[in-house]
């Protein structure tokens, strides 16, 4: 049973306020990915029936963007959990939407994250199991 | 018996004085109050012809004057008065003569020894009706002429078989740039890029099939000047002179086109920018939130990361700033794309 936490962002500045975000949230060690690509690379290689994978994803990344990488998440067979949270500078409504029809996508949030709302995942059902309680 | 009470002005064209004497007694047998005008002579005929505060309804003229006779004589009288109906009179002698005269623009022809006062009236009073009667065709037919070669609007008739333009309004001519003569010389394939001819050889085909009649369609057209445009056709069939021939008017609408285009074109410059504002704005101003959100409130990033968090935080002032000039230029595009219009310009 193990939580893996994956920041994607082609921006590393992005990426360091995710990492401190969840640092302070006291969540475990996080991996970084710049592209869909890369992340689904990743999940490809380290999938496990045990694991859940919680991504934050960000939309408008180059060679693989979010939506793209969501597609290509749907069309594999895969056994281990993963759970998305949307995270987009965006305040594009018709994004919010689209969100919404991916399954995976159980949160949408904006840029910058807000502390509260990283640290409230902590009370998510299917993440709280992997998670040890302070 | 009842006598024909309407007003008549007659001129009797004849000299012999016999005849003269005749022919009114006739008229005042049948007319109430006839006004009867005398010549004698072409002479005097001419001079009473000439005034044309007289109104004359008919004239009645004998083809041997002293001065003047014959095919002469006729050719004279209608120049002189084109409009009114002329009862020539004759005797056996010219009978041949006067049935080929009708031809020439003569309306009736009475052989003298013959004539009586009824048929003298019943000639008269039908060469009146009909030349009323043909006025007033002449009338009809100019005012829809009217409407044809005056519309403001491109119009002409071409025949459905040969394609040749049989007809076409001043309109058209301004518009197209061919004199008359020479859009009579040319078919509707002419005013057509060329690689359009086959479309319209479907549509003429289909659309002589169609027993509604009435067409509408959107064309391209080529002027004179080589200049494409387009058009709005609307048309319809009819017959004329035994053929069947299709009417048509055309409006060209290339301009409301133009238009049309150019706010597409804008549109897409606009949700490009409401795009950027959305997507890109943001991006750089979400990092300088999340890094003042640090330095304020993170005291152990502060203390290791103060450098970068400064230095990542200009970067990201830069960027936005970047950001909001090539909005800028976006807006200025707009800008230089928007040809001014006239109101008129859509509603032509």
């Amino acid at each position: 049973m193990k939580l893996e936490i994956l920041l994607v962002d082609d921006d590393p500045v992005v990426l360091y306020l995710h990492k401190t975000t969840f640092n302070k949230c006291n969540f475990p060690q996080q991996l970084f990915f710049e592209n869909g690509r890369l992340v689904l690379d990743y999940i490809l290689a380290n999938k496990d029936e045990d694991k859940v994978f919680l991504i934050l994803l960000d939309i408008n990344m180059p060679v693989m963007n979010g939506w793209e990488f969501l597609d290509e998440l749907n069309t594999i067979v895969i056994k281990p959990l993963v759970k998305v949270v949307i995270v987009t500078s965006s305040i594009d409504s018709a994004d919010k939407d689209k969100a919404k029809t991916y399954d995976q996508v159980f949160e949408f949030m904006e840029k910058p994250l807000q502390e509260k709302l990283i640290c409230n995942l902590r009370n998510n059902k299917d993440l709280a199991p992997y998670l040890i309680q302070d | 018996m009842l006598k024909d009470p309407l007003d008549y002005t007659i001129l009797i064209i004849e000299d012999n004085p016999g005849d003269l004497v005749l022919f009114q007694e006739y008229l005042k047998n049948q007319i109430a109050l006839p006004t009867i005008y005398i010549a004698t002579s072409f002479k005097e005929a001419k001079v009473i012809l000439l005034d044309t505060t007289l109104k004359i309804d008919l004239i009645f003229l004998d083809l041997s004057l002293p001065d003047k006779n014959g095919i002469d004589l006729i050719h004279e009288i209608l120049f002189l008065s084109p409009k009114i109906p002329i009862v020539v009179l004759t005797g056996y002698s010219d009978i041949q003569f006067s049935i080929q005269s009708l031809k020439l623009g003569i309306s009736d022809y009475l052989v003298k020894d013959e004539i009586t006062a009824l048929s003298l009236y019943k000639s008269l009073r039908y060469t009146i009706e009909r030349n009323k009667y043909i006025f007033q065709l002449e009338q009809s037919e100019k005012r829809y002429m009217d409407l044809f070669h005056l519309s403001p609007q491109p119009m002409w008739v071409y025949d459905l078989d040969t394609l040749y333009f049989l007809d076409v309004n001043k309109s058209a001519i301004e518009h197209y740039g061919y004199s008359y003569e020479e859009f009579l010389a040319m078919t509707i394939e002419d005013i057509r890029p060329a690689e359009d001819l086959n479309s319209l050889k479907e549509i003429i085909n289909a659309t002589k099939k169609d027993k509604s009649r009435k067409f509408r369609g959107l064309f391209k057209h080529k002027k004179k000047n080589g200049q494409i445009i387009s058009v709005e056709i609307t048309s319809n069939l009819f017959s004329h002179n035994g053929k069947t021939v299709r009417i048509i008017l055309a409006n060209d609408i290339t301009e409301r086109l133009n238009y049309v285009k150019a706010i597409v074109e804008q549109n897409e410059n606009l949700k490009e920018i409401a795009w950027v504002q959305s997507h890109k704005v943001r991006a750089p101003l979400a990092k300088m939130m999340g890094l003042i959100n640090i330095l304020q409130n993170n005291e152990e990033e502060v203390a290791n990361n103060s450098d970068f968090l400064n230095k990542e935080l200009l970067k990201s002032a830069n960027e936005l700033d970047l950001i909001i000039h090539e909005i800028s230029a976006k807006a200025s595009e707009i800008e230089i794309n928007n040809k001014k219009y006239e109101i008129g310009d859509f509603t032509g």
